[in-house]
C-alpha cells in the first residue's frame, strides 16, 4: 500500500489558489497576502481527501488570519509552537506572514528560542511561554495565564490557546506526512529545542474554579443557540429568542459528546 | 464544555464544523476513532474527554477492559493491529509525529485517507484536551474518572 507522503519545497510554493478562499461565514478572509498563501499551501496538502479539507479548512482559516489576536502575537504562537514540535515546514511556511505582521527576521529566530531568550518585554515571553506549557503539559499555569490577562480580553485568550492547540496540530500531521525540502524564505536554521521532559514531570492540577466559565444559556447569541439548542427548549422565560435562525453552514446539533 | 465555547461564537463555529468531521464523517471506524480520542485524553490528562469518550467508546464497541487498557496503554494485551494505533498516539505526543515503524504498521490496515484521519483525530482531541484543561471546564455530575491502576 502506498504510504502517504508528500515531497515539497516550502518557500517556492505559493498560491494563485488565494482568490478560491473563502470564509466560514462565507466572506473573504480579511488577510495578507501572505496569510493567504500559507494557508493556500497547507490545504492542497490534503488535496486528496476532500471532505477533510472541508472540515479543516474554517478553523484552520480561523486559527491562521481570522482570530482577534493581533498578527505580530499569532506568528509569535505558530513560531513556538512551530520550534517546539520541531516541524520545519510550519516554521519555514510563517516566515513571510510573521515579516507581514512586523517581525524582524531576528525576533522570527528569537521566537524560535523561545520565551528565555534576552530581548522579550514580559508579554511577549508569556506569549511564547504558552507555548511550552501547552506542549509540555496540555495546561497553561496560572502565572502566564495572569501575564496574558493583563492584555487580553477572555475571546483572545481563548484565541491564544486555539492557537497553540491547532499548529500543535498541523505539525503533527505535516510532521508525519512531508518529506520538507525547505528553501528557506528567511535565510536562517530554525533553532534547536531540547528534548521533551520525561511525562512523569509533565502532570497538571485540574482547575478547581473555571477560567473560561460556560455561558448562561440566556447568553447564547442565535448562531451558538442554533448549534446547542436547535428546538430552543433551554431558553427560559422571556428569552425564547429567534429560535429557529439556522447558523450558517451544515452544523448540526451538539448532542454528541465533546 | 459547549458552554464554555459559546463565549466566543466566532470560534465556535469553525471549531464546530472540525469536532463534527471527525465524529462523524471522518473514514475511520467509531472503534478506531474512540481509542485515538480516550489514548489522547489520557494521555493529556483531560478528565472530561476521557468521561465523555469512555461513554462513546462503549457504544462503539469498546468493552470495559479494553477501556481500562487504553489508558494502560499500546503494550497492554492488544492485537498488533490495535497496538499500533495507540502507539500512534504516544509517538505524536511525545515526538508530534509517528515515527516509522509504526507508520508502517499503521498502513497495512488503514488507506491514505484513513491514515490522515488518524492524525488528525489524534490531534484534533490533543486540541480540545489542551483548551479543557486550560480553560477549567469542569467534570460534568457523575463523570467517569480515570482508572486509577493506569496512573
Amino acid at each position: 500500500m502506498r504510504r502517504v507522503r508528500y515531497a515539497i519545497i516550502v518557500g517556492l510554493v505559493v498560491g494563485p489558489v488565494a482568490a478560491g478562499l473563502v470564509t466560514a461565514s462565507g466572506q473573504q478572509p480579511p488577510a495578507s497576502p501572505a496569510h493567504v498563501d500559507a494557508v493556500a499551501n497547507d490545504l492542497r496538502l490534503l488535496a486528496e481527501h476532500p471532505a477533510l479539507v472541508a472540515g479543516v479548512a474554517p478553523f484552520h482559516r480561523y486559527v491562521s488570519s481570522e482570530s482577534t489576536l493581533p498578527a505580530r502575537d499569532r506568528e509569535l504562537l505558530i513560531l513556538r509552537t512551530a520550534a517546539l514540535t520541531r516541524s520545519d515546514y510550519v516554521f519555514s511556511n510563517h516566515g513571510n506572514a510573521a515579516r507581514a505582521a512586523g517581525l524582524s527576521n531576528e525576533e522570527i529566530m528569537r521566537a524560535g528560542d523561545g520565551p528565555l531568550a534576552a530581548g522579550w518585554s514580559a508579554f511577549d515571553a508569556a506569549l511564547l511561554q504558552t507555548a511550552d506549557e501547552l506542549l509540555a503539559a496540555s495546561f497553561v499555569n496560572n502565572a502566564t495565564w495572569a501575564a496574558l490577562a493583563t492584555r487580553y480580553t477572555r475571546l483572545q485568550l481563548m484565541d491564544a490557546v486555539f492557537t497553540v492547540a491547532h499548529y500543535s496540530m498541523w505539525a503533527m500531521i505535516t510532521n508525519t506526512t512531508l518529506t520538507v525540502t525547505v528553501n528557506r524564505p528567511i535565510g536562517v536554521q530554525q533553532p534547536a529545542v531540547p528534548p521533551r521532559p520525561a511525562r512523569e514531570t509533565r502532570h497538571h492540577t485540574a482547575l478547581a474554579t473555571p477560567r473560561i466559565p460556560p455561558l448562561d444559556p440566556l447568553e447564547w447569541t442565535p448562531a451558538v443557540r442554533a448549534m446547542l439548542d436547535p428546538s430552543g427548549q433551554r431558553a427560559t422565560g422571556g428569552c425564547r429568542v429567534s429560535r429557529l435562525r439556522a447558523a450558517s453552514g451544515a452544523v448540526r446539533a451538539a448532542a454528541n459528546p465533546v | 464544555m459547549y458552554r464554555a465555547y459559546a463565549q466566543h461564537p466566532g470560534l465556535y463555529a469553525p471549531r464546530q464544523i472540525l469536532s463534527e468531521y471527525i465524529r462523524t464523517r471522518s473514514t475511520l471506524s467509531p472503534r478506531v476513532r474512540e481509542m485515538l480520542i480516550l489514548r489522547i485524553g489520557f494521555l493529556c490528562e483531560s478528565e472530561y474527554e476521557w468521561a465523555a469518550h469512555a461513554r462513546a467508546g462503549r457504544g462503539a464497541g469498546l468493552s470495559d477492559d479494553e477501556i481500562r487498557r487504553i489508558a494502560a496503554g499500546p503494550a497492554a494485551g492488544w492485537s498488533p493491529a490495535d497496538a499500533a494505533i495507540l502507539q500512534a498516539v504516544d509517538d505524536l505526543f511525545e515526538q508530534d509525529r509517528v515515527a516509522e515503524a509504526t507508520w508502517s504498521r499503521l498502513a497495512t490496515q488503514f488507506d491514505q485517507r484513513q491514515l490522515l484521519d488518524v492524525l488528525v483525530t489524534a490531534g484534533g482531541y490533543r486540541m480540545v484536551s489542551m483548551s479543557l484543561n486550560t480553560f477549567g471546564v469542569p467534570l460534568e455530575a457523575d463523570s467517569e474518572r480515570f482508572p486509577t491502576s493506569s496512573r
